[in-house]
């Protein structure tokens, strides 16, 4: 037994336990873990709004108008003397449901642009990608704003409008991951065994790209909340009587001074809302695409 | 030992990373004397460059550094803010892997060099001027005067890599580390780089530690041969001996993998398995995972340093029998 | 050079007329026809007619479409439902304050966002470099309009130390009146040599300029940091620190110069956000620029006026990223000398 065959010796692999895993995970993570914390109770309270709200959202009762935060309404009442916790609440609803769609429109109409003008490339590449690079040279907020003003106004145009100026950006970040893509063997041998352009482009391309793609959803999701709620703040997005928290600060404009509450609370919605998915998009890039880790 | 001017004691490198950290290097040791031309070889990822970097204190954060760095006479590691810049350029001079990344590409390659002139010596602009047209002559650069108003895109790596040589020895250093400074470059160039540093090692009594991964670079440069293997220095003598009777198993591999200019990094797949992962790096002695001769005792037992005759010295346990 | 230089400039053209075409689409295709926006409540046939011929709606449409753009090239955008002028006109009147306002802010976020983004990155992974990364992370998350609110409530309704909203006071202006030659105020009186004047318009656009530059200096701040982050992991930051040049001298003048071409796109992007926050800003602060004009042409269904001024801005904003553009000659030896 003197010579023992080479590469033969298994290396010495350390097998954590999940509990480890976890915290190691948590304690690398902890933005994206208090982020996503905070989203969840968010999401369920505005899953939850009718169970929760202490009072008819819309129900309007003059003898508390303006009424200071109490025992019984923590946030106070607004100039209708409607319930604004209650409001708050459901403005949540109307905020995850904008960002929500937005995004998946955007993403929807991104998508499969980026997707054909980074496959085909040539021609139909220069005539999409420049077509869409016109849609990012108007300055950001405006287009909506154009938009809405020719679709009307309202909460469902001014999320059209958004998704509309929004979807350039997925169709860039697809046409690059897409190019990527294409170039990598495995597509190429595809290609070569004779498997169609449709079928190549779904079944190799496509899921190679989500990742950014995710990453930039999951970070413009809170950005289309806070645009939207600016539409409905000048006016030209949610109307009343949809509960918007953007709507909610518009309509208090007059008397905010003396009644801080009308304005803070939906304010400070939309901060604690954006910011813990914001953290969750940062999180999800550092976990998906650790090239641009921030946080170490 | 009065004739040692770089010498690496127990030099250990780790990076923190969540749970385990990367021990880049693990307890090497060697000296380089005066006046010689040391190759230090080994794959990629063995510790090299970082042992390279640790001797100008440029290990980056978060790495740690422990053990010891003495420069003519000095300690480096742990060095104040002041000695490390005498220590940079002043005594000891770097190049770098890739020339066409190492220059600014928003300065002028003269810009660039009268900076750094004038930080290790007494001159003005002009003064510094002048050292850098006599630098650059001295690598043979043809018309210096035109070289140093150009940016460095607009030169070829060859040229660059030159400039970079310039740019070294215009400080006059005690000595010079090339961080595989021919990798990035064509085979034709690689040959007149090593020449050029070969001929300053020579007539300018330059004490060279060149890194490579390409032992052809060794035998035609090297007076003498460190091979570093996972973190140390597992075999160390002139390179004649080296060549003809390496002793490490890790090294007689090494050198059986066709010694022959630029085609260093395809010839070490040869070698089979994978450097191993220096988050848990093996027990006993690194290589035992790839040896065909390893043993139960290399598994448990990490190997100490043995001298075989004058300067040749090995850390293996198996060795004596085998040479 | 001169090749790079035609073919941004025609690029630019190209685009603007990309831009003209999305607008004229909006405008002609899409429901909502400015013809009922224009001749009001319930109108006869004729009166249709009539309207749809004098807005030449009755030709073809590649007609329409090449009038539209002969008019948007002359600046025609047509006349203003509300304020029945030309919106070129009201455009010039209103322009100059919203420039103002986001020229003013543009200065503040590089002076303040660059100078604490290098700093954190130089920095990085230290009490400065963490309180800035975290105030930028949740500065994003605030809405421009509630940074004015904020700000409003803070510096009027509680410390009363600055106007709630408006460009200047009015009785000031009748007592103070200045001759309008750049169409900045903070120029012009000065110009005036009106301290009273001067001093009310500098508190007037103090709120609004920092609700701008408090919105935008976040991305300022970070994007700095980030694109310093990644210049001292280049190699030649690591050559000058080890030929001995003082760190100093490597941060500030090796990486920053490095950090200036993708900087120069940060503040062309920034210029851009700044205009569209601007809207929103000067609804908050009642500023008379074009923000508030095309918020309420767009509430009182004036197309021509909301065509008219998202056209001029995306000029505007166009203009400054072919200026950014150009300005990488200057900057970047790799283009300047081939």
């Amino acid at each position: 037994m003197s010579t023992i065959p080479g590469a033969s010796w298994p290396q010495r692999v350390v097998r954590p336990s999940w509990t480890l895993k976890l915290r190691f995970f948590v304690s690398g993570h902890l933005l994206f873990v208090a982020g996503a914390t905070v989203f969840g109770i968010i999401l369920i309270m505005a899953t939850l709004a009718p169970l929760i709200a202490p009072y008819d959202p819309v129900a309007i009762d003059f003898s508390v108008k303006l009424g200071a935060p109490g025992p019984d309404h923590w946030m106070g009442n607004d100039e209708l003397g409607r319930d604004v916790f209650s409001r708050v609440l459901y403005g949540a609803r109307t905020s995850l449901m904008v960002g929500l769609m937005v995004t998946v429109m955007a993403i929807a109409l991104g998508l499969p642009i980026g997707l054909l003008a980074g496959y085909f490339g040539g021609r139909l590449d220069t005539v999409l990608m420049r077509l869409s690079d016109v849609f990012l040279a108007f300055p950001p907020l405006l287009l909506p704003i154009a938009i809405t003003a020719a679709i009307g106004v309202g909460l469902v145009n001014a999320m059209i409008a958004l998704a509309i100026s929004w979807f350039p950006w997925y169709a860039r970040i697809m046409r690059g991951a897409v190019m990527r893509v294409k170039s990598e063997p495995y597509v190429m041998a595809a290609r070569a065994m004779g498997v169609g352009h449709g079928r190549v482009m779904l079944r190799h391309a496509l899921p190679n790209c989500l990742t950014p793609v995710i990453v930039q959803g999951s970070l413009d999701f809170g950005y289309t909340i806070l645009a939207a709620a600016s539409l409905s703040f000048i006016g030209i997005g949610a109307q009343p009587p949809e509960i918007e928290w953007g709507l909610m600060a518009a309509a208090s404009r007059t008397n905010f001074l003396e009644f801080w509450w009308t304005v803070t609370f939906p304010g400070l919605a939309i901060f604690i809302t954006v910011l813990s998915i914001n953290l969750v998009g940062d999180g999800i890039r550092d976990i998906l695409d650790p090239r641009f880790q921030e946080f170490r | 030992m009065s004739d040692v001017v770089l010498e690496i004691r127990d030099l250990r490198v780790e990076f923190p990373e969540l749970g385990r950290s990367v021990q880049a290097v693990r307890g090497c040791g060697f000296g380089v004397r005066y006046g010689e031309v040391l190759g230090l070889i080994g794959e990629s990822g063995c510790g090299k460059s970082v042992t390279a970097l640790a001797c100008l204190g440029l290990v980056p954060p978060p790495g740690r550094v422990h053990g010891s760095i003495i420069v003519d006479g000095e300690e480096v590691i742990g060095a104040s803010r002041k000695a490390l810049a005498d220590l940079r350029g002043g005594k000891v001079a770097m190049i770098f892997q890739n020339p066409g990344k190492a220059l600014n590409p928003f300065f002028t390659v003269g810009r660039q060099m009268t900076d750094v002139i004038r930080v290790h010596r007494p001159v003005d602009r002009s003064g510094a001027r002048d050292l850098a047209i006599e630098a650059l002559e001295l690598v043979r650069l043809p018309d210096p005067r035109v070289v140093l108003g150009k940016y460095p895109h607009q030169l070829s790596g060859g040229q660059l890599q030159r400039v970079m040589v310039a740019m070294a020895v215009s400080c006059d250093p005690l000595i010079l580390i090339a961080d595989e400074p021919t990798t990035a470059l064509d085979v034709t160039i690689q040959g007149q780089i090593i020449v050029l540093i070969r001929d300053l090692a020579q007539s300018r009594g330059l004490t060279v530690l060149f890194i490579t991964h390409d032992q052809g670079v060794v035998a035609s440069l090297c007076d003498r041969v460190a091979v570093m293997y996972a973190g140390r220095i597992v075999e160390m003598g002139s390179s004649d001996v080296l060549f003809n009777r390496p002793a490490h198993p890790y090294t007689r591999k090494l050198m059986l993998t066709a010694p022959r200019l630029g085609r260093g990094k395809t010839d070490l797949d040869v070698i089979p398995g994978q450097v191993p992962d220096m988050r848990a790096p093996p027990e006993g002695c690194a290589f035992h995972t790839r040896c065909s001769h390893a043993l139960e005792l290399c598994r448990k037992v990490s190997p100490l340093t043995e001298t075989l005759d004058g300067d040749h010295t090995v850390s293996c346990h198996r060795a004596k029998e085998l040479v | 050079m001169y090749r790079y230089v035609t073919q941004r400039i025609l690029l630019l053209i190209l685009t603007l007329i990309g831009v003209v075409t999305i607008t004229f689409v909006l405008g002609r295709v899409l429901p909502g026809s400015p013809v009922e926006l224009m001749i009001g409540y319930r109108p006869n046939q004729e009166q249709i007619e009539a309207a749809r011929k004098a807005l030449g709606l009755d030709l073809p449409l590649y007609i329409q479409y090449l009038h539209f753009l002969g008019d948007a090239i002359r600046g025609d955008f047509g006349v203003s439902l509300h304020t029945k002028q030309p919106v070129i006109t009201d455009i010039a009147i209103r322009s100059t304050a919203t420039l103002e306002l986001t020229v003013l802010a543009v200065i503040a976020v590089v002076l303040i966002g660059v100078p604490i983004g290098v700093i954190s990155a130089v920095r990085s992974n230290t009490l400065v470099d963490h309180a800035t990364r975290s105030i930028s992370i949740a500065g994003v998350a605030l809405p421009v309009f509630m940074v004015g609110i904020l700000l409003q409530m803070l510096f009027y309704g509680d410390l009363g130390w600055l106007p709630l909203q408006g460009r200047i006071g009015s009785l000031v202006l009748l007592d103070h009146p200045f001759e309008i030659v750049t169409g900045f105020y903070l120029i012009d009186t000065v110009l005036a040599g009106s301290w009273t004047a001067f001093s009310s318009a500098a508190s007037h656009i103090v709120l609004p300029a920092t609700a701008l530059t408090l919105s935008t200096l976040p991305l300022v701040t970070r994007t700095t940091r980030n694109m310093m982050m990644e210049v001292l992991q280049e190699d030649y930051v690591r050559t000058a620190i080890a030929y001995g040049l003082p760190v100093r001298h490597v941060h500030y003048r090796y990486a920053l110069k490095a950090t200036l071409i993708p900087l120069m796109t940060i503040v062309g992007l920034t210029f851009g956000v700044l205009l569209g926050g601007s809207v929103v800003v000067e609804f908050v602060f009642d500023w008379p620029g074009l923000g508030g004009y095309v918020v309420r042409s767009i509430t009182r269904s004036d197309f021509p006026g909301t065509i008219g001024v998202t056209l001029f801005l995306a000029t505007i904003y166009l203009s400054i990223n072919l200026v950014v553009d150009l300005l990488y000659f200057v900057v970047d030896p790799r283009l300047s000398s081939p």
